[in-house]
């Protein structure tokens, strides 16, 4: 058989299994064993050989497997992950917003800033945006709506909050894009910082902007606090400023290495939580059970991607593809219009991780190849990811929202609340596609 | 039938459960070997020898031992977009498609591990390193995670096709980043 056209069929049928909501582990995982059992099987020109093609299947199959599981560098995810649970369940991450809303109450919109900063410090914390959206959505917007906030924009902004997750280290995204790239994943964490702070200030002026245009969203509050009960907000927040410094601190000083600082982070979160009475020992226990369960699922994830990516290799339809795009030479424009676009449009549909597996043998050639830096498409790609869990029809942080809040605003509202968002995501990402420096100078000062 | 399968399941369900403490305490251990590793930088008498090894069979460990749970908890992320617009009908077909394509995937897989394990097991190869440690537990821990995986989508297809499991309305999609 033609490798092309198997290759073809072979994304074909993986993508039409997604959508009929096999899980996308699976999907990938029987879509490659078949493909690349029939590749072996029914060699191009030559007669069948099912006998021989069995081997090297399975061989190409558990092998991958086992070298992805079997990684040093790849427990800093179980590590983050725990992280996040740990500070999720001693409420860590909350502390932030408590922290920010004290100082910010009394600016217009203040509120929604404050819930974005809080969305920024819990979703850096805890690295995971649904996390974010479902703890923020039930503390922040209650709030927000409490003052009286439009429920557009309390929604919509702790919906767009929640996606700095990915950009502000640590970054499961990161971790999985800098294996799959083969570039620093202490490099990717601190290129995601800027874009990760910029993105922030950016959802700010969205609120700056949006409450000076109608004020009556927001309107302003009676609550004042002192400058003695904003200290101490501050100050209550300590346990997440110093897991945020020990990460940063650590990897920016050349103390550790990511992987090294995701172990630190956690000890240092269960110490912390255990010690300031936050966390029960069954506390622990079960962030260490919907570590391990998460985990597994993003592993396997992994490896059945991983394997795809051997079939989408074996089939050269990925190098195919990668030379008809050259040869058609698109310039860096259109060909960067033409990536953005399919991650939006593949972001609308498929959840950030199963995109960043699928693309990446197709776009890392492809921007290999103009000579660009891979640390700076990485932000790129992860910035993309993150939007799409804010576009319809699924957008999975407005889901979580909705699911969350009470009384219920509708879908459809909170997509409007998140479109100035995602308008301003468009400005940043635009910015970081322009001024690469923005997402590479501290990296490269690492 | 439908007694079988509740047997079946409970003993599924210890077995996962079981795995799942590894599966704790590997990652427990991860943690506290790399921080270990740290301080022995500066410490080098209580350097734990081939740390890096240990926390890679750990992690083989970690992982596997807990995709037993995750199967049976519906934790495998999924896209629901065409899924919520299906009748029950088309839905259990969805499902049942699913688990086809899951058994598709492990089973093969599985069994090659498995033989794979058999004879890491009987050749008596160690890793280099100071410690010389066996080859075979990191084999014999990804089996025994691909066993209880595979033995519980089977599981779930029998309950499926003999009794017309129900398909769940609650969200299949959940996100790791």
């Amino acid at each position: 058989m033609d490798p092309a056209v198997l290759g073809a069929l072979g994304m074909g049928a993986a993508l039409i299994l997604i959508i009929l909501r096999t899980p996308i582990a699976f999907a990938l995982g029987a879509v490659a064993l078949v493909s690349i059992f029939a590749y072996f099987a029914f060699p191009q020109g030559g007669a069948p050989a099912l006998d021989r093609a069995l081997v090297p299947t399975l061989t190409l199959a558990s092998s991958t497997i086992f070298e992805l599981f079997y990684s040093y560098d790849l427990s800093a995810i179980p590590m983050f992950v725990a992280l996040g649970h740990v500070c999720y369940r001693s409420g860590i991450t909350s502390d932030i917003y408590f922290a920010a809303r004290a100082w910010l109450t009394r600016v217009p919109g203040g509120l929604a800033m404050a819930s974005i900063l809080g969305c920024g410090g819990f979703a850096a914390i805890s690295g995971s945006s649904i996390a974010c959206a479902a703890t923020m959505g039930r503390v922040a917007v209650s709030e927000m709506n409490r003052f009286g906030y439009s429920d557009r924009l309390s929604t919509g902004c702790v919906a767009a909050g929640g996606t700095l997750g990915a950009l502000i280290p640590p970054s499961i995204l990161f971790i999985l894009y800098g294996i799959f790239a083969e570039q620093s994943i202490s490099r990717l964490f601190m290129a995601g910082v800027v874009p990760g702070l910029l993105s922030m200030v950016g959802y700010w002026v969205v609120v700056g902007i949006w409450t000076t245009l109608r004020p009556q969203d927001a309107p302003s509050t009676d609550q004042r606090y002192s400058l003695g009960e904003r200290l101490r907000a501050l100050i209550a927040a300590w346990p997440a400023l110093l897991i945020f410094a020990i990460i940063i601190g650590g990897i920016y000083g050349g103390i550790f290495t990511a992987t090294e600082a995701a172990a630190v982070s956690f000890v240092a979160a269960c110490a912390i939580a255990v010690f300031t009475g936050r966390i029960k020992l069954d506390g622990l226990r079960e962030a260490l059970k919907e570590t391990a369960v998460q985990t597994a699922a993003i592993f396997l994830i992994a490896a059945a991607a991983k394997t795809f990516v051997s079939f989408v290799s074996l089939t050269g339809v990925a190098n195919a593809m990668v030379t008809v795009v050259q040869a058609s030479d698109p310039g860096i424009v259109l060909l960067f219009v033409g990536i953005v676009a399919i991650y939006i449009l593949l972001g609308m549909f498929l959840d950030p991780l199963g995109i960043l597996l699928l693309t990446l043998p197709f776009t890392l050639p492809l921007v290999e190849s103009h000579g660009m830096d891979l640390i700076w498409f990485g932000v790129i790609v992860v910035k993309l990811l993150e939007m799409g869990l804010v576009t319809p029809p699924v957008g999975l942080n407005v889901f979580v929202i909705h699911s969350v809040t009470e009384p219920k605003v509708s879908v459809g509202r909170i997509f409007a609340g998140v479109t100035p968002f995602f308008a301003m995501d468009l400005v940043v990402l635009t910015l970081l596609l322009v001024f690469p420096a923005l997402s590479l100078f501290l990296a490269y000062a690492v | 039938m439908s007694r079988f399968l509740s047997a079946v399941d409970a003993a599924l369900t210890w077995v996962e459960r079981g795995l799942l403490g590894l599966s704790m305490a590997a990652l427990a251990a991860i943690a506290a070997l790399v921080c270990w590793e740290i301080a022995a930088r500066s410490l080098p008498a209580i350097a734990v020898p081939d740390g890096v090894i240990i926390v890679q069979m750990l992690m083989v460990a970690a992982i596997a031992c807990a995709l037993g749970h995750a199967t049976a908890t519906g934790a495998h992320i999924a896209v629901d977009i065409l899924f919520n617009l299906m009748g029950p009908g088309a839905r259990r077909v969805c499902e049942v498609l699913a688990l086809i394509a899951a058994l598709v995937f492990m089973i093969p897989t599985c069994l090659w591990i498995a033989a794979e394990t058999v004879e890491h097991i009987g050749s008596g190869r160690t890793l280099y390193g100071l410690l010389r440690l066996p080859e075979w537990p990191p084999y014999a821990a990804l089996s025994l995670g691909l066993i209880s995986m595979t033995l519980r989508l089977a599981h779930l297809l029998a309950r499926d096709l003999a009794e017309g499991a129900p398909p769940s309305d609650a969200p299949h999609v959940s996100e790791p980043s």
